[in-house]
This record gives C-alpha cells, sequence and structure tokens, in this order.
C-alpha cells in the first residue's frame, strides 16, 4: 500500500496555544484512518491544515503526493471535505447545491445530472432534490454534505466528527456507507471522539491528546495494550454507598454509574469471590455480573491518561449518539 | 487553468445571485431606499425633481452593492459557508472576484431600475450613453469591493452594516448637491430660511407615515416571500 497522506512535524499554534504539536503520521492508501482524541484534541486543525483551510506554523504534509503548502489547488482537487458543521447553503435547494459543487470543482458539464442524481439515490435524497437545504433535518443536511464532499470523486474523503449529533439509525447508516466507499478505493480519514466508532469503522486509529499523537495502530494492537486486564461489570438491585466503594477499590479501579459496578481488575476469579462477599456484607442483592474483555475505551484511557467520563460528556453535550 | 477559476467566478456569481441578492427585500430595499430619499428632497423642492436622477442612480448603485456585499461576505463567513468555497479547488482571487461582481450585478441592477424610472417619469435624458455606462459599471464594481473590504474587517453581520455606514453616508449630500442648481452649501441655508419653516414643520410627519408604509410594504414582501 502507498501513502496517500503524510506529515512531517506538522505544528500550528495559535498565539501561545499550540493546537497542533510536531505531528508525524502516514496514512494509507484505501483505508479508513481515524483521528480519536477529546475536544482541543487538534483534531479538526490537522483537517483544516491538510485540506488548505489553515496554514501550517511549521512543518511539512503532502496529500497524494502534492505540498499542501505550495501545491493547495492540486490538494484540493483530489479530496472531499465533510466539516463537523453542515455547511451547504440554507437558501438553495438540495439540487442547487449539487450543481453548484459540480462547478466548482469542475465536474464535465455532459456528467453532472448523472452524477447529482446517482449521488441523490445513494443516500436517500432523491426525494428531497427540490427542498431548500436550510429546511432539512440534521441527519438530511449531513448526507447532502457528504453527497456534495463526493461529487468529484475525491481519491480521499475528509470527515469531521461525521456522526455527532446524529440520531442511532442514521449514524449506522453512515458507517455502513464509508465502509461501501472504502471497497471503491477512497481513503477515509475521519475525526471523532466516540470510541466505539473508532473501534467499528477504522483499519488504524491514531489517538491525539493535545496535538500530539499518543499511539497510531489497528484497533485490535492498541487493545492488546491492556491485555490481561478485565473489567467485570456488576449490578446490584440498589446504588452502592461511596464510602463503600473504597473497599472494593483494593482490587482495581471503581467506576459506579446509578446501580451498576465496572471495576476494571487484573484476578478475575479472586476478584468475583471478593465481589459476592461484599454484596453479602452489605446486604446488597446482585441482578448480574459479567466480566468484559478490555476494550478500545479501556486502551484510550490507559494510553492518555483521559478518563473514559470526559469523553462520555462531550457526547452528551453534543446531543448525539454513537 | 485560467477557463477553471473564470468557471469558478461564473458559479460564485450565479450561487450569490440567487441565493442571497434577488430576493424580494433585497431588491425592495435596494429601489426604495433612493426613492424615498428622492422623495424627500422633492418635497422641499417640486421643481427640481429631474436635476435629482443622477444623485437617485448614484444613490442606488451605493446602497444596492456596499451594504449587501459586506452583509453577505460576513454572514458566508460566520455559518461556515465561506470556507466551502475556499475548500474548492480555485484561488482566493476567484473566489474574491465572484463574490464582488455579484454584489455589482445587483447594484447595476438597482440602479438599471432606477434609470429607467428616471428616464420614463422625470423627463430626462442621457446626453453620453457610453461614458455614463462606463462610470456605472465602474461605480457597481468600486462599491462592492468597498463592501468586500469592510466584511473582511469584521465578524459579525451587524458590525458591517455599521462599518459600511461610514463609507455610504458620506457621499449622500454630495450626490444631491446639484439639487435646483444649488450647491451643497445654498442648499443648506435654504433649509435654514425662515420662509421655509412652515413646510419644515410637515417634513417628518410626511417622512414617518411614508417610512410606515415602506416597512410595512417590506414586511409583507418578506412574509410572502
Amino acid at each position: 500500500m502507498n501513502d496517500i497522506i503524510t506529515t512531517q512535524s506538522l505544528t500550528k499554534c495559535y498565539d501561545s496555544l499550540v493546537a497542533v504539536d510536531h505531528l508525524s503520521m502516514q496514512v494509507e492508501e484505501g483505508e479508513i484512518f481515524g483521528f480519536l482524541g477529546p475536544n482541543g484534541a487538534g483534531k479538526t486543525t490537522t483537517i483544516r491544515m491538510l485540506v488548505g483551510l489553515t496554514t501550517p506554523t511549521e512543518g511539512s504534509a503532502t496529500i497524494k503526493g502534492y505540498d499542501v503548502r505550495k501545491e493547495i489547488i492540486n490538494v484540493k482537487r483530489c479530496v472531499g471535505v465533510v466539516p463537523e458543521t453542515s455547511n451547504l447553503y440554507n437558501e438553495l435547494t438540495v439540487w442547487e447545491n449539487l450543481r453548484f459543487m459540480a462547478g466548482m470543482y469542475h465536474v464535465p458539464k455532459n456528467e453532472r445530472v448523472n452524477r447529482i442524481t446517482s449521488l441523490l439515490k445513494t443516500f436517500g435524497l432523491a426525494d428531497r432534490k427540490g427542498a431548500k437545504f436550510g429546511g432539512l433535518s440534521r441527519g438530511l443536511k449531513r448526507r447532502a454534505t457528504i453527497a456534495a464532499a463526493l461529487i468529484h470523486r475525491p481519491d480521499i474523503l475528509f470527515l469531521d466528527e461525521p456522526t455527532s449529533g446524529l440520531d442511532v439509525m442514521s449514524a449506522r447508516s453512515l458507517r455502513n456507507f464509508l465502509k461501501d466507499l472504502q471497497e471503491t478505493g477512497v481513503t477515509v480519514f475521519l475525526t471523532t471522539h466516540y470510541i466505539e466508532e473508532a473501534d467499528q469503522l477504522c483499519d488504524r486509529i491514531a489517538i491525539i491528546v493535545k496535538g500530539q499523537i499518543i499511539a497510531v495502530d489497528t484497533p485490535e494492537n492498541l487493545k492488546a495494550n491492556v491485555q490481561g486486564t478485565f473489567v467485570i461489570e456488576v449490578a446490584f438491585t440498589s446504588p452502592v454507598e461511596p464510602k463503600n466503594l473504597e473497599e472494593l477499590e483494593a482490587y482495581g479501579k471503581v467506576e459506579a454509574k446509578d446501580n451498576t459496578l465496572w471495576i476494571q481488575v487484573t484476578d478475575v476469579s479472586k476478584s468475583l469471590k471478593a465481589l459476592t462477599s461484599f454484596a453479602d456484607d452489605h446486604g446488597l442483592e446482585v441482578v448480574y455480573m459479567n466480566t468484559l474483555k478490555p476494550s478500545l475505551e479501556d486502551a484510550f484511557v490507559k494510553l492518555t491518561g483521559v478518563e473514559s467520563e470526559v469523553m462520555l460528556m462531550e457526547k452528551e453535550r453534543r446531543g448525539g449518539s454513537a | 487553468m485560467i477557463r477553471d477559476e473564470l468557471e469558478g467566478v461564473w458559479h460564485i456569481l450565479l450561487k450569490d445571485l440567487k441565493a442571497y441578492y434577488f430576493k424580494p427585500p433585497n431588491i425592495s430595499w435596494g429601489i426604495l431606499f433612493p426613492l424615498v430619499l428622492a422623495l424627500a428632497f422633492t418635497l422641499r423642492n417640486p421643481a427640481g425633481l429631474a436635476d435629482l436622477a443622477p444623485g437617485l442612480i448614484a444613490m442606488a448603485a451605493l446602497f444596492g452593492t456596499t451594504s449587501m456585499e459586506a452583509i453577505v461576505i460576513t454572514f458566508e463567513k460566520r455559518v461556515g459557508a465561506l470556507e466551502r468555497l475556499i475548500m474548492a479547488p480555485v484561488s482566493l482571487t476567484t473566489i474574491l472576484v465572484g463574490k464582488v461582481l455579484g454584489g455589482a450585478v445587483f447594484g447595476l441592477v438597482i440602479a438599471g431600475v432606477m434609470t429607467l424610472i428616471s428616464l420614463l417619469f422625470l423627463n430626462v435624458a442621457i446626453t453620453y450613453p457610453i461614458l455614463f455606462i462606463t462610470v456605472l459599471i465602474l461605480t457597481v464594481l468600486a462599491h462592492s469591493a468597498l463592501g468586500a473590504l469592510v466584511a473582511v474587517s469584521v465578524k459579525e453581520v451587524f458590525e458591517a452594516q455599521t462599518l459600511s455606514n461610514y463609507f455610504r453616508f458620506p457621499p449622500v449630500p454630495d450626490g444631491v448637491s446639484d439639487v435646483g442648481d444649488k450647491t451643497v452649501e445654498e442648499k443648506f441655508r435654504v433649509e435654514r430660511a425662515p420662509q421655509k419653516f412652515p413646510f419644515s414643520m410637515g417634513m417628518p410627519f410626511l417622512a414617518f407615515i411614508f417610512s410606515a408604509l415602506c416597512k410595512m410594504l417590506i414586511c409583507a414582501l418578506w412574509a410572502s416571500f
């Protein structure tokens, strides 16, 4: 596989703030590459530098061999960009928006109608082609924005938080579409703070925190970093008193939400016995108890030190679903 | 390459005209403002109506371009739509030319309507048509570019409107300076003359009625759209 995106010490500073800090990476042609990290990690800034919306302060980057500093028009010809906020023109219809984008990306005139029709069909927008973009639901706006980014058949599709704010069905349908798109040979570069999404979708993931890449690997290899660690999920009929949780922390890190506890342990059998006696001692009745394999989230927490709650809060704040 | 850039200019121009400029509220504002201005001066000096025609056309060109151009670019910056253009494989110059031409075409159309009204109803004639058209084109281009300059200097739409006022209002006295063969100084002297006092008292009332009617008309057009 050839590297289609390469960056060398790519850096972006805003006054004293270093948004992206000497970032070096390679993305292979045809893969789905995920940028995983909390808000403010530098994910969007990296995309903005790669597509020519922001000039790097330092370092270099190439897209399909074109230097993003010197050959930005060639770079723009071979990339499609779906920003976090759907930003087509509210005042134009879906059809007019796509026709405008086809014109801006120099799609041959005799192909425009066929391409637009085909994209509208693919994204289930054929019956809404005459609707004003501003009047569409968030999910339909997202689909129309992705359709617009694909109008010129780019080699690389950049998506910034593609499922943010989408309902479960729309998010799932979008993920399936991205998988199908990958089969046509398009390289997909996406940013997300949904750990499950990155796990399901990406061939490789780069974990980025404070502008620096902490790890780049396949989801399986990242999870292997936390091999030997298990999570026991246990639900009781009533919530556990916070002061009693200290007893369990001797066996591993404890997280609690409502009636459920998650305990990160290394010795499963010993911990299960301890939990049973803990329940008896405090008069708690166990509803269910599960032993979970380490997840990408566990790997993320171990590698970055960023608590999964932080990511969860972001998810809730954005009102989205993964 | 040049063909691609020209195609980019063309598409941006068409998009802006369709999405922003040729909307009933914008057209009505572009036409109504100079007409109201003309009416205000005509009420003071009914005999000088024909003399107002050049100022009327100039006002239409000025107000039709500067403010609209500034608002359109600032609005697109605000909602992120301008980034959509920057991501396209065209140069920044192409984007700017497309944007400026959009405002200029709108100003040209509004000024054209004013010219037509002047020719049909004010009994005026254009002595040098080629010179008139050349100057008009240069005027709308210059004012549209001024609007773009205002837009890149601010972040919010209301800031664009405020800042563009500093550019568009100072030329207004100049636009009507030839009322009744009088200079600006002479005109202002007449306004202060005691014998005009009774008529001046009626002006605010008439202006208020007309302004209310205009607002109602704009609201009705906006609602119907």
